[in-house]
């Protein structure tokens, strides 16, 4: 039998116990990845329901009840960060868009302008999911990341169809200190952002979290209750924030739900071409023709007006609401 | 040597003893840190007793299968390696299976490796015994820890939110109910005065357990 204690057996006995182990966690992590992949996928699109406020964070929601969600009141679609403008829904799926992973590949993103917020690149489109409440857009939530003090905090917010309204706000993949930062992902202190400001009076994003306590939200809109014991966390939350919702980030787009009740008198049934349905018909009702007309633009006009609201029913929606928002 | 059966005396002793004699968190104080961090909730006690009790046992196995040949000079990385190879294969399989709840747990579940229970356990029993008795002392102490542990949460979810595994049983004054919570039992301290209650409460039945100063 080999001496127990000899160098080369430690060596060995030491080697042979590491690639054993490795082994072990790396058929467990193979194994188990594409679960935890649509595990995560569903978290994070149930926290796009609860940034909306659509489900409560004690509700069990499970696939079932987020896809019917997403087939009936919520829509996903991409954004053009550096215009605003939206991409027509029939060249890309949405929901399948995968921001991080845009963010890293050099074709789809760009190097972020200067900012402090941590955010190296940008991803030329960002995702941006219409809450659709009777027909006509609610409210709308859009995809916020940066630097902690830790890593890479990933959350969503909602902004009323006023484009500077906060109706929620999530976190769903974040690594600051539990107990201290980490109660950013804790529903109390997120449901302290409803009510308050995303923008000034002059469309600057002002919303920040302070040291102590902010006053309710009709007194003190544009300021937060900080964290006890994070100053760091709050500080970069504040960061990020502002950088998302400034021109480099969504600015330009919720600019334009803004601006959407200036283009309310620019009749949106003006326009000349015959919208194609799938099937043929080729009629054209007001609702196709809306649709036309974002579908043509890209842009929201006419359909934020709140007025010409395109029927929204998931059954046979797939005609009027094609290359609309809806 | 007499022989022993497949289950005799002492493996009996390594499965029940932890869990009232030698209970590690009654007697040992072994584990506080994590009992007070997830007894919030009956289920995140549950799951947390689950991950404790399987790495405790696989643990114990492991280490005991190996313990002949171990270098003595490295036992403790060695053990350390298994524990924590361990604890991470469960952390995936939580984030697989009860993701939320993974995410909820957080930090706690990577912590079961600096649990001292598992540990302890591993240099304390499984060095010295043959596996199936490891194993047995393995499953006691997580028993053990997890008894005190969903004891506590029992408690602290009725008292603090007048629920159990997220069933109503006190209905809340906000709900319409009678019950007023009580907000310090959401919080880390009550779990430490619950948890302090009972082992005192352990030391006064059992008064051999009380150390003589």
């Amino acid at each position: 039998m080999a001496d127990r204690e000899s160098p080369r057996y430690v060596i060995l006995f030491a080697t042979a116990v590491c690639v054993a182990c490795a082994f072990v966690v790396s058929v467990a992590a193979v194994l188990l990845q594409p679960a935890q992949k649509a595990n995560a996928r569903l978290y994070m699109e149930k926290n796009v329901l609860l940034a909306a406020a659509l489900v409560k964070p004690s509700d069990k929601v499970g696939a079932k009840e987020v896809e019917a969600f997403f087939a009936k009141d919520v829509k996903a679609r991409l954004v053009d960060l550096s215009t605003g403008e939206l991409v027509p829904e029939d060249k890309r799926d949405a929901r399948a868009y995968d921001q991080r992973a845009a963010r890293a590949d050099p074709a789809a993103s760009r190097a972020a302008p200067a900012n402090n917020a941590g955010i190296g690149r940008l991803p030329n489109l960002g995702i941006a999911y219409f809450v659709m409440k009777d027909g006509a857009v609610d409210q709308v939530v859009i995809a916020i990341e940066g630097l902690g003090m830790w890593g890479t905090v990933y959350g969503f917010m909602a902004i009323d169809k006023d484009g500077k309204t906060i109706r929620g706000l999530t976190y769903y993949d974040q690594k600051e200190t539990p107990g201290l930062g980490g109660e950013i992902a804790n529903p109390q202190w997120q449901a302290l952002w409803i009510g308050r400001h995303a923008y000034d009076g002059e469309g600057l994003p002002r919303i920040a979290v302070i040291k102590g306590q902010a006053g309710p939200p009709d007194k003190d809109p544009l300021r937060v209750d900080g964290m006890s014991g994070a100053t760091i966390t709050s500080n970069a939350i504040t960061r990020l924030t502002q950088f998302w919702l400034s021109d480099a980030g969504y600015g330009r787009f919720l600019k334009r739900l803004k601006g959407a009740d200036a283009v309310k008198s620019a009749d949106p049934l003006k326009g000349t071409h015959t919208f194609k349905s799938p099937e043929g018909d080729g009629h054209s009702s007001p609702a196709n023709q809306v649709a036309e007309n974002i579908h043509e633009s890209g842009t929201l006009a006419g359909h934020w007006s709140g007025k010409v609201s395109v029927p929204f029913t998931p059954g046979e929606g797939a005609r009027p609401l094609q290359g609309g928002v809806a | 040597m007499s022989a022993t059966t497949f289950f005799g005396k002492s493996e009996r002793k390594a499965l029940i003893g932890p869990i009232l004699t030698n209970n590690p968190i009654g007697v040992q104080v072994l584990g506080i840190c994590s009992a007070l961090a997830v007894t919030t909730r009956v289920d995140k006690a549950l799951v947390m007793t689950a991950g404790v009790l399987l790495v405790t046992m696989l643990a114990n196995v492991a280490v005991s299968l190996v313990r002949n040949h171990t270098p003595g000079s490295i036992r403790i990385i060695v053990q350390l390696a298994i524990i924590a190879s361990l604890v991470i294969v469960f952390d995936q399989v939580l984030k697989a299976t009860l993701y939320e709840l993974s995410l909820e747990l957080s930090v706690f579940v990577g912590l079961i490796i600096t649990n001292c229970i598992v540990m302890g356990r591993a240099e304390g029993y499984a060095m010295q015994n043959p596996p199936l008795a490891s194993a047995l002392d393995g499953i006691g102490n997580g028993l053990g820890y997890g008894i005190v542990l969903i004891a506590t949460a029992f408690l602290r979810e009725l008292l603090g939110a007048g629920k159990v595994l997220g069933f109503t049983i006190l209905p809340l004054v906000k709900d319409g109910g009678w019950y007023v919570p009580n907000g310090l039992m959401l919080l880390a301290p009550s779990g430490l005065f619950i948890i302090a209650g009972l082992i005192w409460l352990l030391r006064t039945l059992k008064p051999e357990l009380q150390e003589k100063d």
